[in-house]
């Protein structure tokens, strides 16, 4: 190694941006598994102490119900970090499934896929969503399946530019040499060989559903009051800071602010960009 | 460029027919029973006989798709089933209050984006960079609302320098004689100043909320188009020739930098079109997305797939201008006619 290349080494070695985003993440999921054990009942309503501010009992006061709003905030983590994680996840499935086979075969098959996936594309996400979910219904695995649909073009159009280029490679023409049908190749060789952009998106996608999962919820649609779910606690809390109690909302939104942020430091990081 | 422009003109059109089609598919059959969602929980099967009935619901389904478009192509989206209004007329009247709204998020988020991004290239992988950067990803991990309500609590309720979120004007005032719509436009058309100061107060922290989520995505943009053209030939000979670094940057290097810039604006108007549903419910603005808002309290399907087809076509129209300013912007998309 010269003694360029080990510099650039070193300073690529400095990656503020993952490292900080990974410890919010971290922070966050030990919570989210441990918290829920540690803290105050979410339900428990408690009228004669509404509305207090933050204090040594209740670390983020409380709301209009007299409900803890930190044992609130701790246990809406898991909800709002698996809808996250699994929105993208389908997404991530349907979309380099699609993708692949699109890239691979080509031709025909391209041209169709393409155009509807621009027709998906043809809609804000957070529209799309909102009616998909209330012409099927809701509830929790539904909004998921809603918002990954909303979600699946970019990760169709990642995987599949990604397999146009490795479909001209030598282990194609290896792999159908030996005699592997068309499925084999696509999903077998060139899937693994085509995630890599789709990966890196992964974490992105992460972020903005977590972010529309919360504003579905602060419309009213998805995950209903008295979940503890942060938009929902937004939502309710809303009303509040007009009178001057700003604690019932800051704190769950500054919980989706810090999350989706740990994702996107993660995900701007890993896309390279530094 | 005539070709360019028919061909482009020609798969947008395509676009808009499959956009119809989904918002068709998903209203009509997916659910499995359109009208007992629409009818909710409590009602009975007479009812929601009675009302698949009424919208033709049991009808073969390219029957139903016939009548659609039929009526579509007169402009026709139906009658509202929670107000019995006519779906069209009620989201054309309130078309110009998100347009108003979008136009100023819009110059928030170039007035704060633009500076910020150049600033960021200019002083890559220092501190400046590092603050924009940070910027950018806490402008998109801010829930819209949640940023509404801060931007409320703080320049409302505590330092009273913006009206509160009552919609487009203080109650009492008239809204300025109808031109455009939008009331700052119109009430400065008619020469009516003050109403015109006061739209626009009720207009800046609506805007202020959407501009800034959308600044985030355009200080991303800037910088790194910006970044991707420090090491190219016609930089590195500028600088040869003892061309400023300031010089080249914005005259040589913000022109590259205009076709990537162009393109990731259309996320920035996914996000404002997509994005007003929230914010117009929060600030009472009596516009498109707060007429969905109230659609979807009705669970009224019929005024929601009128509400994304509009949405939709008004993305993919934008969408479009987007791809012939790229022709206008580099000659070598004008004159070589490729798409």
């Amino acid at each position: 190694m010269t003694a360029v290349e080990a510099v650039r080494t070193r300073v690529r070695r400095r990656r503020p941006f993952l490292w900080t985003g990974t410890g919010v993440l971290a922070v966050l999921i030990v919570l989210g598994l441990v918290g829920p054990f540690l803290v105050a009942d979410p339900l428990a309503v408690d009228p004669v102490h509404a509305l207090q501010s933050p204090s040594g009992a209740h670390w983020f006061g409380t709301d209009y119900y007299g409900r803890d709003v930190f044992a609130r905030a701790v246990h809406a983590i898991r909800l709002d970090l698996m809808l996250g994680v699994s929105v993208a996840l389908l997404a991530l499935v349907i979309g380099s499934a699609v993708g692949v086979i699109s890239g691979y075969l080509g031709g025909r098959v391209d041209d169709v896929l393409m155009r509807v996936t621009d027709v998906l594309m043809a809609f804000p996400g957070f529209v799309l969503a909102m009616i998909l979910l209330l012409a099927i219904g809701e509830s929790t695995p539904k909004l998921a399946l809603a918002l990954a649909v909303a979600a699946v073009p970019p990760f169709v159009r990642l995987v599949r530019a990604e397999a146009l280029a490795q479909r001209e490679l030598e282990y194609v023409d290896g792999a159908k040499v030996s005699g592997a049908g068309w499925l084999r190749i696509a999903f077998g060789h060139v899937l693994p060989n085509s995630l890599r952009p789709a990966a890196v998106q992964f974490t992105l996608v992460c972020g903005y559903s977590i972010l529309n999962v919360a504003g579905l919820a602060y419309l009213g649609i998805g995950i209903h009051a008295p979940t503890p779910e942060w938009g929902v606690m937004v939502a309710e809390g809303a009303q509040n800071m007009l009178t001057g109690q700003w604690w019932t909302a800051f704190f769950p939104g500054l919980l989706i602010a810090l999350t989706v942020m740990g994702l996107h430091f993660v995900g701007d990081d890993l896309g390279g960009d530094r | 460029m005539t070709r360019y422009v028919l061909r482009r003109l020609g798969i947008s059109a395509v676009t808009v027919v499959g956009l119809v089609l989904v918002v068709f598919l998903v209203t009509r059959i997916l659910p499995g029973d359109a009208a007992a969602a629409r009818l909710g929980p409590e009602a009975t099967a007479e009812d929601v006989a009675a009302l698949r009935d009424r919208y033709g619901l049991d009808d073969p389904l390219l029957v139903q798709l016939g009548d659609y478009l039929a009526r579509l192509a007169q402009g026709d989206l139906g009658q509202a089933v929670s107000t019995g209004r006519d779906v069209s007329t009620e989201l054309f009247a309130r078309f110009p209050a998100t347009i108003e709204l979008a136009l100023a998020a819009l110059v928030v988020a170039l007035l704060i984006g633009i500076p910020l991004g150049v600033l960021a290239a200019a002083r890559h992988g220092r501190v400046a960079d590092g603050v924009a950067r940070v910027y950018a990803v806490l402008g998109s991990s801010m829930a819209p609302f949640w940023l509404g309500l801060l931007l409320i609590f703080g320049l409302f309720s505590t330092l009273r320098w913006l009206p509160g979120p009552i919609g487009r004007l203080p109650v009492g005032v008239a809204p300025p004689p109808e031109i455009t719509g939008m009331y700052v436009l119109d009430a400065l058309l008619s020469g009516d100043p003050g109403t015109a100061g006061q739209a626009l107060r009720y207009l800046a922290l609506p805007a202020l909320t959407l501009g800034i989520g959308a600044s985030a995505a355009v200080v991303k943009m800037v910088r790194s188009a910006l970044i991707s053209t420090a090491g190219t030939g016609y930089v590195r000979t500028a600088l040869a020739f003892g061309v400023p670094g300031r010089e080249v940057l914005w005259r040589d290097r913000m022109r590259n930098a205009m076709l990537p810039i162009l393109t990731s604006l259309g996320l920035v108007f996914s996000f404002l079109l997509g994005g007003n549903v929230i914010v117009e419910q929060l600030f009472s603005w009596p516009g498109m997305g707060r007429l969905a808002y109230d659609a979807v309290r009705a669970n009224d399907l019929e005024i929601l797939q009128g509400y994304a087809i509009v949405i939709g076509v008004v993305y993919i129209g934008l969408n479009v201008l987007i791809d012939l300013a790229y022709g206008l912007i580099d000659p070598r998309i004008r004159l070589g006619g490729r798409a």
